[in-house]
C-alpha cells in the first residue's frame, strides 16, 4: 500500500478510529492493532513476503535474549550469527544476482566460462529498512544500550510499524522500543502537527516529485540525443525529484506516526542548504547516515586511530552506503563520489564546522560566501546524483556527463521542448521557498496563529493543488526509495 | 479528539466543496466563453460542419475528409466507445445550431467495449476529456461502477483541463499505414479475446451506450442520425455477438430520424485493410467516395440534401 494511493486513504481513518476509540483500553490492545494493520499495510503489497518479514523479526527477537547472555563469548557468538542471518537475508534476496555475475566476469577474465543460476525473485518492498531495524536492535542490546524485550508483539511493533516499514526513517531500538511499551494519549496538537507533515509530504511527493519525474525519465533514458544544457537540467531536476520523493515520504511517515501518539526520528533537515558536505550528510537520510556511523563506522575506529584509518573507514562507510541503496556498480561509484567529497574536510579537520546552525540563521537571505558554499555543495552533490540514477552502471553516467561537455552552449533551450520540461522548475521553486521559509524551525507549515485565515486558505490551496496533480496511471506511482 | 475530528472533518469538507465550486465555476465559464469556438476552427469555412462523423477508431481511419464536402467532418477518436460516442454527439448538437446529421459508427464492438468506459487505464482521460458534457446518468454510471477512479479522476479535474475539455472535440482522420491483413488469424485472436468476455460477463453494462444512444436519438427529433458499420475484412471474427447486434438495430427501426447503413459487405481488396477492422489510408481513399454516395443516398431516401 502506498501513501499517496486511495487505499492508504481509507486504511488511515480506519485504523486510527479504531485505535482511539476501540482499541484505547489497554496498552496490549493498541499494540496490537497496529501489528496487525502494519502486517496488513505489508501484505497488501505481497502477502507472499510476510513470512520472510515474520521469520527476520521472530530470529532478530531471539538473538536479543542470546546476544543478552552475561558470557561474552556466546554473546559475541550470537552477535555473529545474528549478523550473518540478517546479511543472509539481504544477501540473497538483494546482492546474490550481482555477486553471481560478477563472479562469472572474473572467471571469464580467467577464461573458465562459468553460467551461475540467477535468481528470478523480486526485491521484497523494504528489506533493507527492517533488516537494519532487526540489527540495530540486537547491536543495541550487545552493547548493553538496550534490554530484551520480553513482549514478541512490542518488537514486532518496532520492526514493522507500519509507517516507517517500507522506507524508514530507520528507527533505533532505544527510541521508538519506549515509545512502544508506554501507554499514548491522544494529543491534540501532536496530531495538528502529524497532518501538517502530512499535507507538506503529499505536496512535495505528489506535486513535486512526480511532476519532475516526467522530465527526469525522459532526459535520463535518452541522455545520447540530449545537449549539454538539458542534461544539466535533467541532473538537476533529479536532485530535487528524490529530494521530494523521500523527503515526501519521511514526512508522510513521521506525520502518521504522531496521528498514533510516536515520535519517529527525522530524516532529512533541509540537504540543499548544506554549506559542505559533511554537513549534507548531517541532513539527508540522517537515520541511515547515523546508522551508519554508530554500526560501522565508530566501530571500526572512527577518525581517532590515525589518518590512514579515517580515510579508510570513511571510505568503508560511504561504499557500504552505496551498495546498501543497490547491487549495482553505479550506487558504489556515488558512495566513492561522496567519499571523496568528504574526504578533504575529515582531513583538514572541517568536518564538523556546521554541525547545529543553520544557513543564515538570524538573516532573511544567505551572504554571498554562504551562496557560494549552498550553490558548490549543491553542484557537487547533483554530480553525484547522476550515477545514482542512471540505469546502466558506471558507463552511462560517464556517458551522461561526457555528452554534457560536448554541447554545452548548443540550444540551450531544448529541455522546454521535453513534455514537463516548461514547468520544471515552477516545481523546483515552491520546494525552495518552502524550504527556506521552515530552515530554522522544522515544525511544518507551522503558520502564526494569528493568521488563521490565511493559514487555512493555504492549507486549503495546497490540498486543492495535490488533488490536480493526481496523476491517471492505473497505480499510484511509486517511491523511489521502495527499491531499496 | 473531538476538536480534532471535527476540525479535521471540517477541513476535509472545505477541499471537497472549494473543489467542486472550482469545477462548477470552470464549466460555467468555460462554456460561456468557448460556444462554438471549436467548430469553426475545424473547418476552412468557419461556419461550422452540418454532417458530423463520429464514433471509434473504424471511421478515423476509414473516412479521409479532405476528399469529402466542406460541410463534412470526420471526428471520429480512436479507442472511443459508444458510450463517449453519444456525449460527444450531444455536446456537438448544444453548440451547433446549423447541425443536420449526425454519423454514428455502431458496429459489434460498440456492444462490447463497456471496459473502454469503466476500466483504469481509459476512464480517467476520457472521463477528464467528457466531463463537462455528460449528464447526470452517465456521471452515476462511472461512479457507481469504478468508484476509485472516478473520484480520483473528479478530484484532478483543474479549470485548464475542463476549458480544453469545453473548447476543443477530440477525434479526426488517422492516416493509417499499415497493412496487416497478411496474417489475419494472429492478429484476430488479440482483437477478439478481450471482446468475447465482456459480452458473455456484462451482457446487461454493454448495452449502456447504446441506451444512452436511443435516449439522444429520442431527444433529438430534428436531427438526423445515420448508423454505420463499416468495411470489416472477411478473417473478422468479431460477430460473434451479431444477434444481440441485430436486437439492437431492430430497436432503432421505429425512429423516423435515424437511419442504418452497413457497410460490412463492401467489397475491397485485402490491400485497402490495415487490419481485420480498420481500413488503412489507401482504403480511406477507396472507401470514402462509396461512404459519401450512401449518405447521400440515404438523406435523399430521407428527403433530406445533405
Amino acid at each position: 500500500m502506498l501513501f499517496n494511493s486511495f487505499e492508504f486513504l481509507i486504511f488511515l481513518p480506519i485504523v486510527f478510529i479504531l485505535y482511539w476509540f476501540v482499541f484505547n483500553k489497554k496498552l496490549s490492545w493498541q499494540n496490537g492493532l497496529v501489528l496487525i494493520a502494519s502486517y496488513f499495510f505489508y501484505g497488501w503489497w505481497s502477502w507472499k513476503f510476510m513470512g520472510l518479514l515474520m521469520l527476520s523479526t521472530s530470529l532478530d527477537f531471539a538473538y536479543g535474549f542470546l546476544v543478552a547472555s552475561p558470557n561474552r563469548k556466546k554473546a559475541q557468538l550470537f552477535l555473529w550469527l545474528s549478523i550473518i542471518n540478517n546479511l543472509g537475508i539481504l544477501g540473497v534476496f538483494k546482492y546474490y544476482n550481482f555477486f553471481a555475475v560478477q563472479f562469472q566476469k572474473g572467471f571469464d577474465l580467467l577464461g573458465l566460462h562459468t553460467n551461475p543460476v540467477l535468481l528470478q525473485v523480486a526485491l521484497p518492498i523494504g528489506i533493507s529498512f527492517y533488516t537494519f531495524h532487526g540489527m540495530s536492535y540486537v547491536f543495541d542490546i550487545y552493547r548493553g544500550n538496550q534490554k530484551p524485550v520480553r513482549n514478541f508483539v512490542d518488537y514486532a511493533v518496532f520492526v514493522s510499524f507500519f509507517p516507517l516499514l517500507v522506507a524508514g526513517p530507520i528507527e533505533r531500538a532505544s527510541h521508538l522500543l519506549p515509545q512502544v511499551q508506554k501507554r499514548r494519549f491522544f494529543n491534540y496538537n501532536q496530531a495538528i502537527e502529524g497532518c501538517r507533515l502530512i499535507l507538506w509530504g503529499m505536496f512535495k511527493k505528489v506535486v513535486i516529485a512526480d511532476s519532475l519525474a516526467g522530465i527526469v525519465d525522459s532526459i535520463f533514458s535518452n541522455y545520447h540525443n540530449q545537449n549539454g544544457f538539458t542534461l544539466i537540467v535533467g541532473a538537476v531536476a533529479f536532485s530535487f525529484q528524490i529530494y521530494g520523493d523521500f523527503s515526501g515520504y519521511s514526512d508522510i511517515a513521521l506525520g502518521t506516526a504522531k496521528l498514533f501518539g510516536f515520535e519517529l526520528l527525522s530524516n532529512f533537515k533541509f540537504p540543499y542548504f548544506s554549506r559542505d558536505v559533511a554537513e549534507f550528510w548531517r541532513r539527508w537520510h540522517i537515520s541511515l547516515s547515523s546508522w551508519f556511523r554508530d554500526y560501522l563506522y565508530i566501530p571500526l575506529g572512527g577518525s581517532k586511530n590515525g589518518k590512514y584509518k579515517a580515510i579508510r573507514n570513511t571510505f568503508i562507510i560511504f561504499l557500504v552506503s552505496g551498495f546498501w541503496h543497490g547491487a549495482s556498480w553505479n550506487f558504489i561509484a556515488w558512495g566513492f563520489i561522496h567519499a571523496c567529497g568528504f574526504l578533504p574536510l575529515l582531513l583538514l579537520n572541517r568536518n564538523r564546522k556546521h554541525l547545529t546552525n543553520v544557513v543564515a540563521e538570524d538573516r532573511k537571505l544567505p551572504n554571498l560566501k554562504e551562496l557560494w558554499q549552498m550553490s558548490t555543495t549543491f553542484a557537487f552533490v547533483t554530480f553525484a546524483w547522476i550515477f545514482f540514477r542512471t540505469d546502466d552502471g558506471i558507463r552511462s553516467a560517464l556517458g551522461y556527463i561526457k555528452q554534457i561537455g560536448v554541447s554545452i552552449i548548443e540550444h540551450p533551450g531544448q529541455f522546454l521542448m521535453l513534455p514537463g520540461g516548461k514547468l520544471a522548475f515552477v516545481y523546483i521553486i515552491p520546494l525552495i521557498l518552502g524550504d527556506w521559509y521552515l530552515r530554522r524551525d522544522e515544525r511544518v507549515l507551522k503558520i502564526s496563529t494569528k493568521w488563521h485565515v490565511l493559514r487555512i486558505l493555504i492549507y486549503l490551496i495546497i490540498s486543492y493543488i495535490i488533488c490536480l496533480f493526481l496523476n491517471g496511471s492505473d497505480e499510484s506511482s511509486n517511491f523511489i526509495y521502495f527499491q531499496f | 479528539m473531538k476538536p480534532f475530528l471535527s476540525q479535521l472533518i471540517k477541513f476535509f469538507l472545505l477541499v471537497i466543496i472549494a473543489h467542486c465550486l472550482m469545477v462548477l465555476l470552470s464549466v460555467v465559464v468555460s462554456k460561456k466563453i468557448n460556444k462554438t469556438s471549436h467548430l469553426a476552427s475545424k473547418k476552412t469555412n468557419n461556419e461550422g460542419a452540418k454532417i458530423y462523423i463520429i464514433g471509434n477508431s473504424h471511421p478515423a481511419c476509414a473516412i479521409n475528409d479532405s476528399l469529402l464536402p466542406d460541410n463534412y467532418i470526420n471526428i471520429a477518436q480512436f479507442a472511443e466507445p459508444l458510450f463517449y460516442s453519444v456525449v460527444k454527439a450531444r455536446k456537438l448538437i448544444e453548440e451547433n445550431k446549423k447541425i443536420d446529421t449526425i454519423v454514428i459508427e455502431f458496429t459489434n464492438n460498440s456492444l462490447s467495449t463497456v471496459g473502454w468506459v469503466i476500466n483504469n487505464d481509459r476512464l480517467f482521460e476520457n472521463y477528464q476529456t467528457y466531463f463537462p458534457n455528460m449528464n447526470f446518468q452517465e456521471h452515476y454510471f462511472l461512479f457507481s461502477h469504478n468508484l476509485k477512479k472516478s473520484l480520483k479522476t473528479f478530484f484532478s479535474l483543474s479549470p485548464r483541463r475542463i476549458w480544453l475539455s469545453i473548447k476543443t472535440v477530440n477525434g479526426r482522420y488517422r492516416y493509417l499505414v499499415r497493412n496487416e491483413i497478411v496474417s489475419p488469424e494472429t492478429k484476430q485472436k488479440k482483437t477478439d479475446k478481450p471482446i468475447k468476455e465482456k459480452v458473455e460477463h456484462n451482457k446487461t453494462l454493454e448495452y449502456t451506450g447504446f441506451e444512452n444512444l436511443i435516449a439522444l436519438i429520442k431527444t433529438n427529433p430534428k436531427i438526423h442520425f445515420i448508423l454505420t458499420r463499416l468495411p470489416l475484412h472477411s478473417s473478422y471474427i468479431g460477430f460473434k455477438n451479431e444477434t444481440a447486434y441485430q436486437q439492437c438495430l431492430e430497436q432503432i427501426k421505429g425512429f423516423e430520424n435515424c437511419r442504418y447503413i452497413d457497410f460490412k459487405n463492401t467489397s475491397l481488396e485485402n490491400y485497402c485493410f490495415g487490419d481485420a477492422e480498420h481500413l488503412n489510408h489507401l482504403g480511406a481513399v477507396v472507401f470514402t467516395p462509396i461512404f459519401l454516395d450512401s449518405i447521400r443516398l440515404t438523406a435523399s431516401q430521407s428527403n433530406q440534401n445533405p
